[in-house]
Formats: structure tokens, sequence, C-alpha cells
């Protein structure tokens, strides 16, 4: 039993009066402590998928079972639970509240938790999110306004937010698309040692250096899981290019 | 081009092209309504007394034997004279007015005035119906004003028999009439209006109480009314100038005040909000006014599209408004004019035009204005919202790690107000002036119910009850003050034999001619006495009470006007003998408008001619409370009109007490409209604006409770600012609004503020509104997507 098993997922939307099956019969399971990366074409349907195993995105049809939890029995008010305690969420764009600084944004998701409504908890969130903004090399920019950072630097804050709870899984849609390279490699070493902690990671990405840190790469088109690889534990192969050349022959084979 | 991007423009972004539609709306229907009635409002006394022909003076003459002289004096002496006019009415007595309904006769209410017979057809002082048309009157046929008939329960076709004299005649109340000069419940003169045939069949009958009126219009009434006092006309009685007349309506004025106040009020929300909502929209907008920029569209080409747009909705959303504020007008004048006969606001349609022109250019100077600051905008910065994304200046913000105690959802709402203050500017002056506009009505009432506005009507506030109509049934007027004397004292001892323990006190007025020795120029002033053993109550600003039988005290107003002082002397003549009096005192009151004399209470003037007594002060020695007692004395003595002091008040002030109470209740569900739909608006401004943070919070697992929280507490946040700087603007508007509409009547007042309601009841009824408003805009919360984050800049 995974940490998250997805059977038979579809998700449609109606655009025009037409159609649009998204997501067709999608079976995958993410197991503890695995990190996996969702790749594919444009419109094939990634970010839809990790919408909806997220429960951040409502199913059309099918199952997601989140830690034996069927997410789709799930109302609003307990998967707003869920996401708060369990699940963390890394997006493409940097998204935080513009009135707040950095190190308010961080711990805006502990204070809402239930041990955050005490004293106590919010101190013990406190000292949680220095640690990690001192893990992610940011510590300095608590005080800034997210208008005063760089993206590197706040995409590592949103990391740390996601964090913040402590979540057993993490989501991120395209983490470093927004980055240059440099901020990049520092975000993924940041999310292989999340990982390696014993947080499972599912991400979507383009990019083939990112997809080559994670454990297993799964490959959707037209709304399906195609094909998937496994290329071993980061901790384990920390040859990139070993890894990205293996990536690299799998994906030509599937017409990448 | 520009309609396809136009059409999509409104497609795509409905709600806010809708919020900015309805403001403007709002916003047109705000100013024109408002300016109409203030043009109709602030001309209104004006207005009434011209359409009646009102005098520039009226004096009033007891009798007619000097008719001659008077005649000669006006038309051949008299300086400044323009024209003037002559008629006469007939003094009624209370109980000489019978109504006549199945069953059972009933006595007539006069409201403590004296009731005046008069003919319909006069050349001055006319009487029109309810809706200001001239009306016939047949014989048979009589009229009064509204709060008469209402008082009496009469309605039109009941009957009403009058007698004077040896003359009884039934009448049928045709219609309520407008009667300016003496419709007015402030003024102590009531007129009941029959046809000429009738009134000359009355008046052969009733020389004696016939009372000349003069219409006098001339260019200096001041100097006419000196000149006609030192001609010492023997049967003179009071002359009343036309600003009197204007006087007696400043409390119908307080209504007319509140609806100019108002008017402003919303015409001030109305653009503040306006200028907000477009700011809000051009912000909006300018994300893709960049991209227009950055694929190369020239800044007038892209100015074109957006002008275009906003000239659609503004023109669209002010004729809506223009429609709608036509019937606003006149049902916010409908209020007002109840007593009086005010300009058809239809009249005034122009100024809704031109409000609604000038919406539309405002709107467009004002979307022209922001629009220019594209040209010096860069593409990439108009993408970004017109941020640099470079901010030098300290953070205005709270921080959320420093509060451990307080809720996130409040911190939240707390901290978009310390970081954007401006942007809740508009809704805090908005609640502010919601706030300040419901204390005034409130303040006006629990002034005129105060001990303090008793004691300005010459009542004493800790007398046990008041009573008047103690003439014996048919008598007529008291002549004398012995008579009325005899009265009281048969009045005491018909309460003795039914066991109550009472003393009375009558207040009498009469009116004597005053001058120091050697002074040519003499001075009608209505003159108070007391008589009777409660006669120390009343209090002094300067000066004590006079006492002694040589003693006299002054209001300030005849003080400052003649000159005199303390310590002076004035001479009179009473009842034919002359006296000299000191000036021991002064005070000022409500009586005869802030003009008057209190005459000790031991000089006899039981010789000269007594103009009418204010009210008996009956002081019993009981424990039981003043409402059980009034009952049980309208039941034990039901001929005679009991009351307490409030009811001697809201005599005097025309009802307007029961008016502006009747009031509060609508004008506080007005306000609350107004701002539940300003708040309603503006929130839902502020969720389109805050989508993509609010998907972001519900991508983190916050509920959509815990968000619509955050809107709400960030609303009573700005609402409890509002309230606070409310607090010292309302204590300004008593000084400098209610207050000098009271001194109007002749004295100062302190405006009386009960805590309980002004800072506590009826805020919280707006805060409530505000609160409902917000939850209702917030219900919106619970459609938006976690995919609206792509709506986060």
């Amino acid at each position: 039993m995974g940490t998250l098993n997805v059977s038979n997922l579809c998700k449609t939307y109606i655009i025009n009066k037409r159609q649009n099956n998204v997501l067709r019969n999608v079976t995958l399971s993410i197991e503890e402590g695995e990190m996996a990366a969702i790749m594919g074409p444009s419109g094939s349907g990634k970010t839809t998928l990790l919408y909806t195993v997220s429960g951040m995105d409502e199913a059309t049809a099918g199952r997601v079972d989140f830690f034996g939890r069927e997410l789709t029995s799930l109302n609003a008010n307990e998967m707003s639970d869920l996401r708060l305690r369990e699940m963390g969420f890394v997006f493409q764009q940097m998204y935080m509240l513009k009135n707040l600084t950095v190190y308010d944004n961080i711990i805006l998701p502990a204070y809402q938790s239930p041990e955050g409504k005490s004293k106590a908890g919010r101190k013990a969130a406190n000292d949680r999110a220095k640690i990690l903004m001192q893990k992610l090399g940011i510590s300095e920019i608590a005080e800034n306004d997210i208008t005063e950072v760089s993206g590197g630097q706040l995409q590592r804050a949103c990391i740390c937010r996601s964090l913040i709870n402590k979540p057993k899984i993490i989501f991120a849609d395209e983490p470093t698309g927004a980055l240059n390279k440099q901020n990049s490699i520092e975000v993924m070493d940041e999310l292989n040692r999340i990982n390696e902690e014993g947080t499972s990671i599912l991400l979507v990405t383009h990019d083939m250096k990112v997809a080559a840190k994670c454990e297993r790469v799964l490959y959707i088109e037209d709304g399906n899981i195609r094909d998937e690889i496994a290329l071993g534990k980061w901790a384990d192969t920390q040859d990139i290019r070993v890894r990205e050349r293996r990536l690299n022959d799998w994906l030509i084979k599937l017409g990448w | 081009m520009i309609g396809r991007i136009l059409k999509k423009d409104m497609k795509r972004r409905k709600s806010v092209n809708a919020i900015l539609f309805l403001f403007i709306t709002i916003a047109a229907v705000f100013l024109a309504s408002s300016v109409n009635n203030i043009l109709v409002v602030a001309s209104a006394e004006n207005y009434y007394l011209d359409y009646a022909n009102i005098p520039e003076v009226s004096v009033i003459t007891s009798g007619t034997e000097e008719k001659e002289e008077i005649d000669h004096w006006l038309g051949d002496e008299a300086e400044d004279v323009d024209s003037y006019g002559y008629d006469t009415i007939i003094a009624l007595p209370e109980k000489g007015i019978t109504i006549k309904k199945t069953g059972k006769d009933s006595d007539f209410d006069g409201n403590g005035a004296t009731i005046y017979l008069g003919a319909k057809d006069t050349e001055y002082c006319k009487v029109f119906d309810k809706d200001g048309k001239e009306f016939s009157l047949q014989p048979g046929e009589l009229a009064m004003n509204q709060a008469t008939m209402d008082r009496n329960h009469i309605k039109p076709g009941d009957r009403l028999s009058i007698r004077s004299g040896n003359t009884k005649k039934e009448f049928t109340v045709k219609l309520a009439v407008k009667d300016a000069a003496f419709g007015n419940e402030m003024t102590g003169m009531k007129r009941l209006v029959v046809s000429r045939a009738d009134y000359s069949l009355f008046a052969e009958d009733s020389k004696s109480d016939l009372i000349g009126m003069y219409y006098v219009n001339t260019r200096d009434s001041a100097k006419f009314s000196r000149a006609l006092n030192n001609q010492g006309f023997a049967s003179m009685g009071t002359s009343i100038t036309r600003d009197t007349y204007k006087m007696t309506y400043s409390f119908d004025m307080i209504v007319a005040a509140l609806l100019i106040l108002i008017g402003i009020c919303l015409i001030l929300i109305a653009l503040l909000v306006l200028r907000f909502t477009l700011v809000f929209t051009i912000e909006e907008d300018y994300r893709e006014i960049g991209i227009m920029k950055a694929v190369g569209l020239k800044n007038f080409a892209i100015k074109k599209i957006y002008l275009a747009k906003y000239l659609a909705l503004v023109t669209a959303g002010s004729l809506l408004g223009l429609a709608i504020s036509v019937p606003v007008s006149k049902t916010m004048i409908a209020g007002v004019s109840e007593n009086m006969i005010m300009e058809d606001s239809s009249a005034n349609l122009w100024a809704n035009l031109i409000c609604t022109l000038a919406i539309i250019l405002v709107v467009m100077l004002f979307s022209y204005g922001c629009m220019r600051k594209l040209n010096k905008v860069s593409a990439i910065t108009a993408i970004h919202g017109g941020q640099t994304g470079r901010r030098y200046g300290r953070r205005k913000g709270i921080s959320l790690c420093r509060r451990s105690r307080m809720p996130v959802a409040a911190f939240l709402g707390m901290n978009d107000i310390f970081s954007h203050p401006k942007r809740y500017l508009v809704l805090m002056i908005t609640f502010c002036i919601s706030f300040i506009l419901i204390t005034l009505p409130l303040n006006t009432v629990n002034t005129m119910q105060s001990r303090e506005m008793a004691q300005q009507f010459c009542l004493d506030p800790d007398s046990s009850v008041y009573v008047r109509k103690i003439e014996k049934n048919g008598s007529e007027t008291y002549k004398s003050g012995k008579a009325f004397e005899r009265d009281m004292d048969r009045v005491s001892r018909e309460l003795k034999e039914k066991g109550y323990n009472a003393e009375l006190t009558g207040i009498v007025l009469y009116f004597f001619t005053y001058n120091q020795p050697g002074e040519k120029d003499k001075n009608n002033i209505m003159t108070i006495q007391i008589l009777g053993p409660n006669n120390q109550y009343q209090e002094y600003k300067k000066g004590t009470a006079p006492v002694l039988e040589n003693e006299i005290a002054f209001s300030e107003q005849i003080l400052e006007e003649k000159g005199w002082k303390i310590g002076d002397s004035v001479v009179s003549t009473i009842g034919g003998e002359k006296k000299t009096f000191i000036i021991t005192g002064t005070y000022s009151d409500y009586m005869q408008l802030g003009k008057s004399a209190r005459m000790n209470p031991k000089l006899d003037c039981s010789k000269a001619p007594m103009f009418d007594y204010w009210e008996v002060l009956v002081d019993i020695d009981t424990k039981t409370s003043q409402e059980v007692l009034l009952k049980d004395l309208a039941k034990d003595f039901p001929d005679y009109e009991w009351s307490n002091a409030q009811e001697v008040v809201d005599r005097n002030v025309g009802g307007i007490q029961q008016t502006i109470q009747g009031m509060l209740i609508p004008m506080t569900g007005l306000l609350c409209a107004v701002i539940m739909l300003i708040t309603f608006l503006m929130e839902r401004l502020f969720i389109v604006r805050e989508k993509g943070e609010i998907a972001m919070m519900k991508s983190m697992g916050y509920k959509n409770r815990t968000i619509r929280l955050w809107q709400v507490l960030r609303m009573v946040f700005v609402a409890l600012v509002s309230m606070a700087a409310a607090i010292p603007l309302s204590l300004l508007s008593n000084q400098y609004m209610i207050k000098p509409i009271f001194a109007l009547m002749g004295a100062d007042v302190e405006v009386q503020v009960v805590p309980r309601q002004v800072y506590g009841i009826y805020p919280g009824i707006l805060l409530a509104g505000i609160i409902a408003a917000t939850i209702l805009a917030a219900f919106s919360i619970k459609k938006i997507n976690i995919r609206e984050l792509n709506n986060l800049e």
C-alpha cells in the first residue's frame, strides 16, 4: 500500500459545450518516502493530474487514496484539514501573500494548524521556521517583503512554507520552472534532502535535469500514464550524467 | 477591433465591470437627487412664505377701535411702508368648539394655542390645500391644518360646531390645509378657515373678540416696528416679522437640514467610492495595457480602447441613475414638505440632468488622467500592475510572528489595513459619515427630551404635572390675571376635594411696553409673571431673579438689542399706572423666540389686560409615579388637559420631536442599506482582487470559513476605526450643526448625548449591517477554485 494510490482517475472539462477528457483512467501509486516526477508533452495533463491527485481539483471519476483515506469522498473542510496537516505544495510561480513578510508567509500554515493555536505551538512553529530557513539558506530575508527577494530565494521560502507543518507528501508543479540554472540546482538539492528525510515528493516537470534527480519518472501522454522508469534513489546513485543518459534514452524511445 | 476587445472585456471581467456600473448608477442617483433636494430645501422657507404672500410685518391689534388712527398713520405718516392690507380674525374660546362625532361630542384640542376663526379669501397669509393648490369653501364648510386635524382625530367630512358670542353654527370639515402664518405648531395661534359669508356671520356678533391684522410690506421691518411702538396705540398687540415666521419653521428645517446633510454626505460617499472603483478597475486593466504596449500598440490606440469602455459604462450607469433619481428626489422631499409647500422637485429636473452629465465628465476626466500615466509607464511596469517591484520605504504592515495569541484571520485583517490604509480610507470615511449622521437625529431627540429643554420653555421640570383648559365650560378667554387666579383657586379646591394635596402655580403672559427713563423709543415685550408658590425655579445666566415689586429681568437678547444692563432702570405703564423697575438679572430661553421679560411675582398686574396663560404647574405631595398620577387626574378631572413636561415641550416644538423620532428607524434603515450596499460591492471588489491570494490560502489548507472570517474581521476593524474617528467628529457636529439650529429658537441649549444609544445601539445596528453585507459578499469565496492561483500576480 503506497502513500498515494490512484486508480482509474478521470478528469473532463466542458469548454464551449465540448467535452475535453484531460485525464483518462490514470492509475499510479507513490510509495512512502518516494520522490517521483511526472513528465510529458505540453497539454498532456501533467498539472491536472497533480492537482487532481492532491485534492486541489475534483476528479470526474476514479479514486485517490492518501494513506488509506479516499480523497474523493472528503468534503471541502476535511480536504482543507488534510492539505494543512499532511500535504505541502510548491508551485512554478512563487505564490505568497503580498502584504506579509517572507517569514510571516512561511509560518502562516503553522499558525492555522491546531497546534498553532496555542502559544507553545506557535513558538515551536517559529523555531521550526527558523531551522528550515537556515537549512535552505534564506534566514537573512526573513523580514523582507516578497517583492524584495530573488526568485530562487522566494521559491526556497515557498518550500519552507510547504514543509512547516511537516507534511507526509509534497506536490510540486514545475518547482524550478521560473528559476535560473543555479537556483534550479539549489532548489532540487533541497527537495532531494527533504526526500531523504522521509517526505514523499510528487513533482511535475519539463526539465530532464530535474526529473533525473527523482527516484521514478512517469510519462503521461493524452491523459494517460504511458510508461515509467525507475532511476533509483538519488542518495544511492548521485552520478547525474548516468541518470540523465538513462532518462534521455527512455524519453527518446517514447518520442519525447 | 475595439468593439471585439470591449465585448470580450465586458464578458470576461463581468464582476468588476458590473460593480463599476452599479457604483456609477448609485453615484448618479445620490448626486442628482441630493443636489435637487438641496436646491428645493434651501429655498423652502422663502418659497413657502412668498407663495402664501406673507408680508414683511404682521401687526396684531385687539379690537378695531383704533383702526382709523392706525390706517391714517400707515397710509400717510409711516415711513418706508410700501403697501399694507387689513383683515380681521376672531378669537374663539377653545371650549366654544365642539367636535360632533356619531354618538358623542368631544372637546377641541388647540394644543395650547389660541384658536382664531378666519375667512378663506384673504389677500395676505393665504391657505392652500395639501398639494399647494387653491381651493374654495362653501358656506357650512371649514378647513384647518393637518396637525390640528390629526390631534383631534378629525377627518374630512367630520362635523364641528363653533360658538362665539351668541352665534353658533355647525360646519363640515372639507380638507386639511397648509397655512404658512397660522399652521405651524410652534406658533401660539391656530386658524380655522371658513367661507367669507360664514366669517361675516360670526364677525357681526363678536365685535369684542375681533382681532385686527395689519399686513405691512416695508423696506425696513426693524425701523417700522420701532416707529409703530412709538405711536403707543393702546390696542397694539405683537408685531410678527417675516423673519419670525421663518424662525417658527426652524424645527421643520431640522428635518430639511438633515436631508441636506444626508445629501452632501451621499454625494461625498458616491464620489469617493467612484474614484476608488475607477482606480481599482484601471489597475486591473494595467496588465493588459502592458501587454498591448509590449506588442507595439501606440498609447493613443490603447487609451482609445479603455476610454471607449469607460464611456460606455459611465453613460449607461449614469442614465440609469438619472431615471432612478427622479422618484428618489420626490420621496425624500415628501418627508419635509408635510408642513410646507415646496417647489416641485420635477421643476429642477435640469439639476438631475446636469449632475448626470457631471458624473460622466468626472469619470471620463478621471479615466483620462489615469490613462495619461500610461505614457510614462513602461510595458513591463504596466504588466506588473504599475508596481516596479522595488520598495525603499519601511514596510507598513504588522508582524504575525510577534502576535503569539492573535488568530490568523484577525491578524490578516488587521495587517491588510496597516499595509494599505489608503485602500480602506474610502470605506472608513463612508462608515464614519454614516455613524455621524445617525447621531444627529438621536442627539436632537434626546436634547428635546431633556430637563433643560423644559426649562427653556419656562417649565419647572420637577413639577408633578401641568394643566391647561381650566376655564369653566363656555367661558371666554381670560382677560385679566384676577379671573385666572380665581380659576386656579377653584381647581386647587377641586383637587383637594378628591384627595390631592396640590399647589398650583400659573404662568401668565402680558404684553407691556418698556423704555428707559428719558428714552423715546418704546419696546413692546412679552412679559411673564409667575403666580403661585412655586415661583423660584427659573434659572438666570447673570444677576438674580426679580423678587421685589420694583424688580424685573430681561432675556439676554432684549438686553443686547436695547443696550440695557443689569442695574439699569426701565419704566412701563401697567394697568394705567406708571412703574419704574430695576433690572436684576438676565436669562435665555425660548419664550417669544428669546425675547421676553420676567416680572417679579409680587406686582399686582390684575388691572392690565392679560394676553394668555402659558401653563399651570401642579405640585402634588405624592409618591405616585407621574405616569399613574396623570392617568388618575385625567380620570378624575376629564375636562382639564393634564400633561407632563415632555408633552408640553412637544406641543411647543410642533411635534417635530415625534417627526424626528419617527425618522430614526427609516433613517437608520436607509443608512444601513446604503452602507450595506457599498460594503457589499467593495467587498466583492476586494475578493476579485484577492482571488489569487484566496486560492493560495486554500491550497495551504485554509478553510472557506477562515478566509471569510479574515474578510469579515477586516471590515469590522475598518468599521471600528471609523467609529472611533466618528466620536470626536460627532461631538463637533453637535456643536456646529445641532446647537445653532436650537439657538435659532432664541437660546443656547446643551446637546444631550446618551452614550448607550449614540456609541452603542445605533452604531451597533450599522456594524451589524456591515458584517451582514460582508458575509453575503464573502459567500463568493466558496466559488474560488485553487486554479485561480494563476490570477495571483
